[in-house]
């Protein structure tokens, strides 16, 4: 079982990646601190997709699994 | 149409054998519209299955013209095509293999007032199929299937990576959970992978394409049950993953619904 640390840090995956990142970590900071791209991109947390307006207040949780990936449009 | 001919019978005998299909399913199929976005790669495979599975009545939406780089994915031109309006010889080609359906095209890029007159001629709500290759098409064709409250089935592919969905908008209690295609990439997101950019293998393609042309029958047919769930399919190791769309409580177009001159900028259709 994972979770919060006395650090303060939690457990999560992002893109089937196990990591660790600081507690109370929200998406858009967990994109910018992974060094992923913040514009083209959509986020499913444990498989729901979070609307970007939401990323600021979406916390990270532990054992969150995180998936980020672009926007495709060709047809 | 209210009933099948004997022939009917047995050129659809194959899927009414499907035990929640069956004749009314092949009705209904016969029976719905449907309006197609972009006849490239996306648009000629589900063109293609949907007048085979007997869909008569489609409205094909594209100003391109057939090109030598088509060939590969586009499987309804040939190399003697190249140059001529695409919907021009995907009708063609289509009513030369189902001459039954009625095919109607429109040779200009997709714009609100094209798409409200067209679609005053139906008598039932088409099922729309967006097959194009832009990012401004894709926000223009969610905001019309939103404001018409029409069911929404969009395909997408650029080199390996292909993304699908489906909505039906004419149920306000389903979108109101899984939102819109602009909830999931609002009106400013800058999408640079492309298939002119990113390169794509056309098999991948029919792929995409050939889940959209599933997808809407089993709408048509009433046997869907996925609605408001994006499927994106890794064509590199085969592998498909699924998310629930959520609705975006700051969408401008299905939550709070204002129209733009910005959504208006469409330009290629596939």
């Amino acid at each position: 079982m994972t979770q919060t640390d006395p650090h303060g840090v939690i457990t999560l995956h992002l893109n089937g990646v196990e990591q660790q990142v600081r507690a109370n970590l929200n998406l858009a900071e967990l994109l910018i601190l992974s060094d992923l791209p913040t514009q083209g991109v959509a986020i499913v947390v444990n498989d729901t997709v979070v609307p970007r307006s939401r990323w600021m207040h979406a916390v990270c949780q532990a054992d969150d699994n995180i998936t980020v990936f672009s926007a495709v449009a060709g047809g | 149409m209210n009933s099948l001919s004997s022939l009917d019978y047995i050129q659809y005998s194959r899927t009414m054998l499907l035990g929640d299909i069956g004749e009314a399913g092949q009705l209904a199929i016969m029976n719905s519209p449907v309006v197609i976005i972009g006849v490239g790669g996306l648009g000629n495979v589900v063109a293609h299955y949907l007048a085979a599975a007997g869909v008569q009545q489609i409205l094909l939406i594209d100003h391109d013209v057939v090109e030598l780089s088509n060939l590969p994915r586009q499987l309804l031109f040939r190399a003697s095509d190249i140059g001529q309006a695409k919907v021009n010889i995907a009708k063609s080609a289509l009513s030369d293999a189902y001459p039954q359906i009625n095919i109607d095209v429109l040779a200009q890029p997709i714009t609100s007032a094209h798409f409200n007159q067209l679609v005053k001629r139906f008598t039932v709500k088409p099922v729309v199929f967006d097959c194009t290759d832009n990012v401004s098409a894709r926000q223009l064709i969610n905001q019309l299937c939103v404001q018409h409250q029409l069911t929404l089935v969009s395909g997408a592919i650029s080199a390996y990576q292909g993304q699908l969905f489906c909505i039906d908008f004419s149920h306000s209690h389903s979108h109101s959970y899984s939102g819109c295609y602009c909830c999931l990439y609002p009106l400013d997101t800058p999408i640079m992978q492309n298939c002119t950019q990113a390169g794509v293998f056309g098999p991948a393609v029919g792929i995409i394409a050939s889940m959209q042309a599933l997808v809407g029958l089993q709408h048509i047919c009433n046997t869907f049950t996925k609605y408001g769930v994006l499927h994106r399919f890794n064509a590199q190791d085969l592998r498909w993953q699924y998310a629930n769309m959520s609705q975006d409580p700051q969408c401008e177009v299905c939550h709070q619904y204002p129209f733009t001159d910005h959504q208006e900028r469409s330009n290629d259709t596939n």
